[in-house]
């Protein structure tokens, strides 16, 4: 057996070695490590740190949850409509499990908070899309996403889990890319307010040098988008539950909730709706949001008044608005929340 | 459960390695690895195992009957009505539908309008192989090449043993039985390095080369689910026959390393399964290469049944042929395994009768058109109807006609099947490794296996022999 026990101290040896370097490098930022650059940036915990930073100074009293599209939308346009201080939850490929983990999150940590709006991308009752990694890995949204209690044992599973994850080739390709980068710091290509508002500040640059090539970026998100609605037939009916759960349990505490679904850019959105299969499946899913509306608790923002943006050339790519759309796209949901806490039905008579 | 996976790797296998080493005496052993076999196999199914526990039991029975009688017939009686049982049993489950569906159309072009009933049988994994087990035991009984074991729990220990039970290699009892008997030995340092040894090249052998060329060849070849028989083009379809032929061989060989290295951990002894196949000097020495077990079972108990070769040439190629056909058809219960054996048993009798002019040629050249000749056949294996396997063929031989020879889309595979080449013309096969076996090779295979647990982790791919 001494051979065995070799050959067991090897491994141990060789994984621990391994483990430490992800750690250390961490390029998606699901550990420790800070001291080289991120690869990927793990928006579910950078989002949490900050709300629990948020939460010692000024806890917020409304969230945004949602998506990418939904991550510039400006804080203080909701604090000008409506009085009250926000914060922007929304995670970079959100699916309904984030949107139901983050609304348990928040509402157990911040009894504070008395409004959520919940930007839902009409793919996110796809069947086929499943949690992340960043969502199962993160311990403080996978225990909120199960129910369960948060505990230091269940915290250890969940990082022994995402480490035994990162455990791949592709994952060791980052760490050496991430070490590569660490000489030659490439320029970040997003930031993050305090309130969790996401910046492009690569993507402003090149905008404003000129340099910014457009036609890939559209083409780019397009093709992906293309090919998940391609796939996409039906509301799996286990998505829509949670999207109910979240419902039932944030107004059962007298939360007002407002649901919309972020715009697409419009050579998009009509290259998607000359599609008859793609068109009927995205009409499914904003009546069935609708469907969902219960003024004045739930509302449905007008989603046609969030998709005729001001400017029509304030756009990253095919889904994502720049920042001078997202104050218009901010105003309209900032309303949609006033009217709601004030009992007005006006947004939802917009309809 | 697979080899390839976390639940085998971290729970099943050191649960049961550790309790078997910590066991006391042969029955604790024996009755550890049978319950382990049927963990491993209920994995998938509990209902298998009932299954499983039945062909075991009547072949059990049936050797301890056969033992006990003198009479000649009383014993073939008994040898029959188990083989029967046991052919019944794969008959149904494996080829109902295949048959049904056959009679269905044959009474159709008849103008009958009865119509065989349809039923949805779900094909429990590894019955093909188990089946060989139990038929090999009780014909080696009836031949007095074994004695019958009387205790049961070693009998279902070699049956169910997890190392082999679902894709082989087909060992039979009496290559097994010296080492089940002394199985209470001590734990042998040497043999626990060799079978991590095998287990890690298999290991490698399966995640890094025979799944990357399955991704890169999987997408070629799902065209045809179309219905396209122009699928392909000249070079994408040779893409896909290459890389097959490297994704089998690198897949099954792979699964049979780790199936002998898992046996060595246990003090069982595997036989081996492949020899360098593919640098087969003809196609009967190919079949004395590849996927040996079942090679030698076809010859030990269906060819030398036949009358072999003592029954003159004709004869020779009549058994030659049947054999081959039954061992097409033994892969899979469709038309495409029929043409498939068809084709080897033919290509058995031309190497047969030309074999004194082959064996002129210089060997690169005997070697290079035994590989051409495989290859083509893997098609046939390969294809999931004739359709397919027709267009395939098509795009392989038609570069004059369509003019089209543009290469797969993503140039990867082609990295990855010229890896593999090299490895299968220039390195040893796994039985000829020299694997070391004091402590300073523990490092080397703890870093193979690391590196293949790197490619492994977060995938889902089951062997290919797991299907037939």
């Amino acid at each position: 057996m001494r051979f065995l026990w070799a050959f067991l101290g090897w491994i141990g040896l060789f994984a621990g070695v391994l483990v430490t370097a992800l750690a250390v490098v961490n390029p998606r930022r699901e550990f420790s490590g800070t001291r080289f650059p991120a690869l990927q940036l793990d928006t579910r915990q950078i989002k949490g740190d900050l709300f629990d930073s948020s939460l010692v100074h000024d806890p917020p009293s409304g969230v945004i949850i949602g998506s990418s599209r939904s991550m510039n939308l400006p804080t203080d346009e909701f604090t000008s409509v409506t009085r009250e201080r926000f914060f922007n939850f929304g995670v970079f490929n959100a699916t309904i499990e984030d949107d139901l983990a983050i609304a348990r999150y928040v509402l157990a940590k911040a009894p504070s908070v008395r409004n959520l709006v919940v930007g839902i991308d009409p793919q996110s009752f796809d069947a086929h899309i499943g949690p992340l990694p960043e969502l199962t890995h993160n311990a403080r949204l996978s225990t909120a996403l199960n129910g369960s209690v948060d505990s230091p044992l269940k915290r250890a599973i969940v990082v022994a889990r995402a480490y035994r994850d990162a455990l791949t080739v592709s994952y060791l390709g980052d760490v050496i890319k991430s070490v590569r980068n660490a000489r030659h710091p490439p320029e970040p290509a997003y930031s993050f307010s305090a309130e969790g508002i996401l910046r492009y500040p690569k993507a402003d640059r090149e905008r404003r040098d000129g340099t910014y090539n457009w036609q890939q970026h559209y083409a780019g998100c397009a093709a992906v988008q293309q090919s998940e609605f391609a796939t996409y037939d039906s509301l799996a009916p286990s998505k829509r539950a949670m999207l109910d759960s979240l419902i039932s349990e944030a107004t059962a505490r007298g939360v007002h909730i407002v649901l919309w679904t972020p715009p697409f850019n419009p050579a998009l959105a009509d290259s998607l709706r000359a599609k008859p299969a793609i068109g009927a499946n995205y009409e499914r899913v904003v009546s069935y949001l609708r469907s969902r509306a219960r003024p004045p608790l739930v509302t449905m923002a007008d989603e046609d008044g969030t998709s005729n943006l001001p400017n029509p050339t304030g756009w990253y790519d095919c889904m994502h608005f720049d920042s001078t759309n997202a104050v218009a796209v901010a105003h309209s949901l900032a309303t949609a929340v006033r009217d709601a806490n004030t009992g007005s039905t006006e947004t939802v008579a917009a309809r | 459960m697979i080899f390839n996976s976390n639940v085998f790797l971290f729970a099943f296998l050191p649960v049961v390695f550790g309790l078997f080493w910590l066991s006391k005496g042969k029955q604790q052993r024996y009755v550890l690895l049978a319950i382990a076999g049927y963990v491993f196999y209920g994995y998938w199914d509990w209902r298998f195992c009932i299954l499983l526990a039945f062909s075991s039991i009547v072949s059990f029975v049936t050797g301890l009957a056969i033992d006990g009688t003198e009479s000649r017939s009383r014993k073939r009686a008994w040898l029959i009505g188990a083989v029967s049982v046991d052919l019944t049993l794969l008959g149904f489950f494996k080829y109902y539908n295949f048959v049904a569906a056959n009679l269905g159309i044959a009474l159709d072009w008849l103008n009958v309008r009865a119509q065989p009933a349809a039923l949805h049988i779900v094909l429990p994994i590894g019955i093909s192989f188990y089946t060989f087990h139990t038929i090999s035991y009780v014909v080696d009984v009836t031949n007095g090449r074994v004695k019958a074991t009387r205790n049961i729990a070693e009998y279902f220990t070699y049956v169910s043993l997890f190392s082999q039970l679902v894709a082989g290699p087909i060992v039979r009892y009496r290559q097994i039985e010296a080492d089940l008997e002394q199985i209470d030995g001590p734990p042998r340092s040497d043999w626990i390095a060799i079978g991590i040894g095998f287990f890690v090249v298999g290991l490698i052998k399966k995640v890094i080369i025979a799944d990357h060329i399955g991704a890169g060849i999987d997408p070629l070849l799902a065209s045809y689910a179309n219905g396209s028989i122009h699928a392909l083009t000249f070079g994408q379809a040779w893409t896909a026959a290459l890389g097959y032929t490297c994704q089998l061989y690198f897949d099954f060989s792979g699964y049979s390393d780790m199936a002998v290295g898992l046996g060595y951990l246990f003090s069982l002894r595997i036989p081996q399964n492949f020899d360098a196949p593919y640098r087969s000097l003809g196609i009967q020495d190919f079949w004395r290469r590849w996927h040996i077990s079942l090679s030698m079972w076809l010859r030990d108990y269906l060819y030398i049944g036949l009358g072999g070769n003592r029954k003159g040439k004709r004869r020779t190629y009549v058994n030659v042929m049947i054999v081959m056909l039954l061992g097409g058809l033994w892969h899979g219960a469709g038309w495409t395994f029929v043409i498939w054996g068809g084709y080897h048993g033919v290509l058995l009798i031309i190497d047969r009768w030309f074999h004194p002019v082959f064996k002129r040629y210089p060997p690169i050249v005997y070697r290079a058109q035994t590989f051409a000749l495989v290859v083509i056949g893997w098609v046939f294996f390969r294809a999931t109807s004739l359709r397919m396997a027709a267009g395939w063929l098509k795009s392989m031989f038609t570069v004059g006609l369509s003019r089209d020879v543009s290469l797969p889309a993503t140039p990867m595979v082609l990295g990855w099947i010229g890896i593999a080449l090299l490895a299968i013309a220039f390195l040893p096969e796994t039985w000829n490794f020299k694997f070391g076996t004091t402590r300073r090779w523990a490092g080397v295979y703890a870093a193979g296996f690391l590196v293949a647990y790197l490619f492994m982790n977060g995938t889902n791919s089951p062997f290919l022999y797991y299907q037939f």
